[in-house]
């Protein structure tokens, strides 16, 4: 966390950016600051017309943590949705938290706006609050399976950061990241679930390059609450065309275990396990089998990792694009 | 004689900023004046001018003998002028005011009725600037502030000259000195004009042309920033620079200023001025000294080096629009054609961009990209400097994911600084390239508010230090540049402007005129 927060104070719409150089004028007096910001870290959440601004915002302390991971210039955007209501917002918050030694201390800018008006109104709230020169990331911390995304807003971003753990249907989620992908040709997609997979795809490319043949058909088996990592994992493997969706069946564990996912091919030559810690591969004709390390990170590691990088994820896409248009029966995710 | 500000001392834990300001170089104090603001009681003088008196007496640069006397059409006591004058102060000073301070400033303001046209009512004025001078031990220097529309210039400085108000010359003791805020003139014709009509009373070293954003201090640290740096200078010159973009971004609309607006537009009103001066202290060779004629006149080589955009080059490297209805963060605004006071039809251009070269070795062939408008996403303005991409091999080697390239952005408002946008390895195993920006903000740097401009400004005026003026030979190459492409406007078909939205940022055809470069505009 933040060597210091300075509270959140309130802050008219329209003198949002006049508040926060007085707030940073006041962070100064105790010794140079320098305010650090790599991004605008946009994240959009839908609010109650009974919800406050201040319960919001109150705990949501992943935020803070990746703002000190990839200094970002944190714009929270609470928004009230009303079909009628064309305006901007009614309420602001700003704030600043600042890391380090007293010779050497660095700093963000946070800003919390609630919005109650129609979609319309958002981007230039977006637009007017954003630095302009610096890459705008939109991190949707909402189910993406069951949100609307804001076009508008997503074409200002250069990335869209979610986590499909969140999805109730994977189908449903690659269908809206895809959707919101071809409305913004420059909008990098980055799932942190699927940065999981990392591990796992680095094992089957390994024995594949070790010239094992890769099975044509697969089984998946995940933990509970594991199936959208299932989906993304055979998604992959079409994608890269090491099956057809036909020839892969996904179902839960029907027994306790620790792992979190396994991917056995065809008459068991490929078995690929994966855990909390590791992920292991091993191929029928070979005897030993390869063991790769599972990142641990925390959810903040995770995201802030995603946002340092600015390359487009070209596997994700493909991947999104397999889920998106695979509508067999019982695809639900 | 005015009480010493209560404040003026070091406060107990001074920001870096306070240890500067009361280091061994101390700021310098005017000397004793009297200053005569003509449009005393008008929108200028309650928001900027008399906030700025108040920060430089708290701060303790106005000199012990001092008297600021508003002048004005509508008859008001000292009492009713010191009331409106403290509403301004509290509404637009950039520090609370403090009553103890205010006290003792208010003491030194005072308000005299008088029409500008009207030799008695110069007499009354006349009169009583002796007894305020005479009860206040002030020499009689004064600095005349013309607040007024530029149409009352000539008039007024006509009644100041028959009410014998003004002995000619710089070196007269006491002095006289005339403040006028620009635009001074509509054209190079009318600028001429007026520019005779002062000269017949007032020498040039007495009159002090205002460009306010000359006072910002990030403008003033551009030349700081060139030539008190070993690593930029060297770097700004065709080899290196790509392109240079000035963006004057304003969030407002017409407002209440259609009047003057509609008889002005975007090109008038800001380019010929603001982002011209801008443009000058990008571009300028490093002047000799730090005297104000020797950097006004490596200013002058730059806009006259501007390459001219004439007849129909205007239309290739000229874009104007006009506001219609759109969002400003989230709230509906009308367009400027709703907008009270605007006539109907009008062509009066809210934005413009255009395309210009400065044409010295320096320069030769390198784009500068203004840009200005009304209605535009927020207010902002900014210099950047983009220099050229390093060759595509090694980082730059992927085709569809080109490194940025360096920029170098001085901020003149908000938010003041500059940052430099470099690309850096980010830290891990694998090679992957960020791009990070070095920024520099006064506010947390230096722990303390910034002066406005006209703090800066009036100090000079009182100090005679005309540096960052404007000389008449700068404003009307200014115009020179400027009058072909109205006049070019002037003869084209009556159409319709191109409009954007309001909260856009500006219209469809600026994005062409950069991109037809192989350049787009910084979003800010």
């Amino acid at each position: 966390m933040a060597d210091v927060v300075t509270a959140w104070r309130r802050s008219a719409p329209a003198h949002i950016d006049r508040d926060l150089s007085a707030l940073w004028r006041e962070t100064g007096r105790d010794g140079a600051v320098t305010r650090a910001v790599m991004a605008n870290l946009v994240i959009v959440s839908s609010l109650s017309p009974e919800q406050t601004i201040e319960s919001e915002i109150a705990d949501r302390p992943v935020i803070d943590e990746v703002s000190l991971k990839h200094p970002s210039r944190v714009i929270q955007l609470l928004h009230v949705p009303s079909e009628h209501h064309v305006g901007g917002p009614d309420e602001s918050l700003v704030r600043v938290l600042t890391w380090g030694p007293a010779n050497a201390r660095y700093g963000v800018e946070q800003i919390a706006v609630r919005a109650r008006c129609t979609s319309a109104s958002l981007p230039s709230i977006v637009r007017g609050l954003s630095l302009g020169s610096l890459p705008t990331i939109v991190w949707w911390t909402d189910d993406l399976s069951r949100s609307t995304p804001l076009h508008d807003i997503m074409t200002m971003g250069r990335q869209l950061v979610f986590d499909s753990r969140r999805w109730q249907s994977a189908h449903a989620g690659a269908r809206v990241a895809l959707t919101v992908a071809r409305r913004a040709p420059h909008l990098d997609l980055r799932d942190v679930n699927w940065r999981r997979l990392v591990p796992v795809r680095q094992a089957l490319v390994a024995l594949s390059k070790a010239g094992h043949t890769s099975p044509r058909t697969w089984r998946l088996e995940h933990r509970a609450g594991e199936s959208v990592l299932a989906w993304l994992a055979a998604g992959w493997l079409v994608a890269r065309d090491a099956a057809v969706f036909g020839d892969v069946t996904i179902r839960p564990f029907g027994r306790d275990s620790s792992d979190i996912l396994t991917m056995t091919g065809e008459d068991d030559a490929v078995v690929v396990r994966m855990d909390d810690s590791c992920v292991e591969a091993a191929h029928r004709g070979s005897g030993v089998p390869l063991v790769l390390a599972v990142r641990r990170e925390e959810a903040s590691d995770a995201v802030a990792s995603e946002l340092k990088d600015l390359r487009r994820d070209v596997c994700l896409h493909d991947v999104l694009g397999v889920l998106a248009h695979f509508t067999a029966p019982g695809f639900a995710g | 004689m005015a009480d010493p500000p209560p404040t003026a001392q070091a406060p107990a834990d001074p920001s870096l900023f306070e240890r500067l300001a009361i280091g061994h170089i101390k700021p310098v104090v005017a000397s004793p004046v009297t200053l005569v603001i003509f449009g005393g009681a008008g929108d200028l003088a309650r928001r900027k001018l008399l906030p700025a008196l108040y920060n430089l007496y708290v701060d303790g640069l106005l000199p012990a003998q001092f008297a600021a006397v508003g002048v004005g059409r509508t008859q008001m006591s000292d009492d009713a002028y010191r009331e409106a004058a403290k509403k301004g102060v509290t509404e637009f000073s950039r520090r609370p005011l403090d009553e103890r301070s205010w006290e003792t400033f208010a003491r030194s303001l005072f308000f005299v009725a008088a029409g500008l046209e009207d030799a008695r009512s110069f007499a009354s004025l006349g009169a009583r600037l002796d007894v305020i001078e005479h009860e206040r031990g002030l020499p009689g220097n004064r600095v005349y502030y013309l607040a007024v529309p530029s149409t009352l210039f000539v008039p007024t400085v006509g009644s100041l000259s028959a009410a014998r108000f003004v002995a000619r010359g710089a070196d007269r003791q006491p002095f006289a000195r005339l403040v006028v805020e620009k635009p001074i003139g509509r054209d190079l014709a009318s600028a001429k004009a007026i520019d005779d009509e002062i000269a017949k009373v007032f020498d040039e070293a007495q009159i002090f042309r205002i460009d306010h954003y000359l006072g910002k201090e990030t403008v003033q640290n551009i030349l700081v920033l060139r030539f008190a740096n070993s690593i930029f200078e060297p770097l700004f010159n065709k080899q290196y620079v790509d392109h240079v973009q000035i963006t004057v971004a304003e969030v407002d609309g017409v407002g209440t200023r259609a009047g003057y607006y509609e008889e002005a537009g975007a090109l008038r009103d800001m380019v010929q001025n603001h982002l011209l001066q801008l443009v000058t202290l990008v571009a300028t060779e490093p002047p000799h000294s730090l005297d104000a004629d020797a950097v006004r006149d490596e200013k002058l080589e730059i806009i006259e080096s501007l390459r001219p955009i004439r007849g129909a080059d205007v239309s290739r490297s000229v874009v104007r629009g006009q506001y219609g209805r759109g969002h400003i963060m989230g709230e509906p605004v009308p367009g400027y054609l709703e907008e009270d006071g605007v006539a109907p039809g009008s062509r009066t251009e809210t934005f413009v961009a255009l395309e210009t070269y400065v044409d010295n070795w320096r320069w030769a062939g390198v784009p500068f990209f203004l840009r200005t408008g009304k209605r535009l996403p927020k207010r902002a303005s900014e210099i950047a400097v983009r220099f050229k991409s390093v060759p595509p091999v090694l980082f730059n080697a992927d085709p569809d994911g080109r490194l940025d390239s360096n920029v170098l952005s001085i901020r003149v408002q908000p938010d003041e600084g500059f940052a430099l946008l470099i690309n850096s390895k980010v830290p891990g195993p694998r090679l992957r390239n960020y791009p990070v920006t070095m920024d520099f903000r006064y506010s947390s740097t230096f722990g303390a508010s910034t002066p406005e401009a006209y703090e800066r400004l009036l100090l000079d005026v009182m100090n005679g230090d005309a540096t960052l003026f404007m000389r008449r030979d700068a404003v009307e190459a200014a115009w020179r540049f400027v009058t072909p492409i109205l006049e070019a406007w002037a003869g084209s078909p009556a159409t319709p402007l191109p409009s954007y939205a309001a909260g856009d940022w500006g219209p469809a055809d600026a994005d062409r005129l950069i991109e037809s470069t192989g350049r787009q505009w910084r979003t800010l």
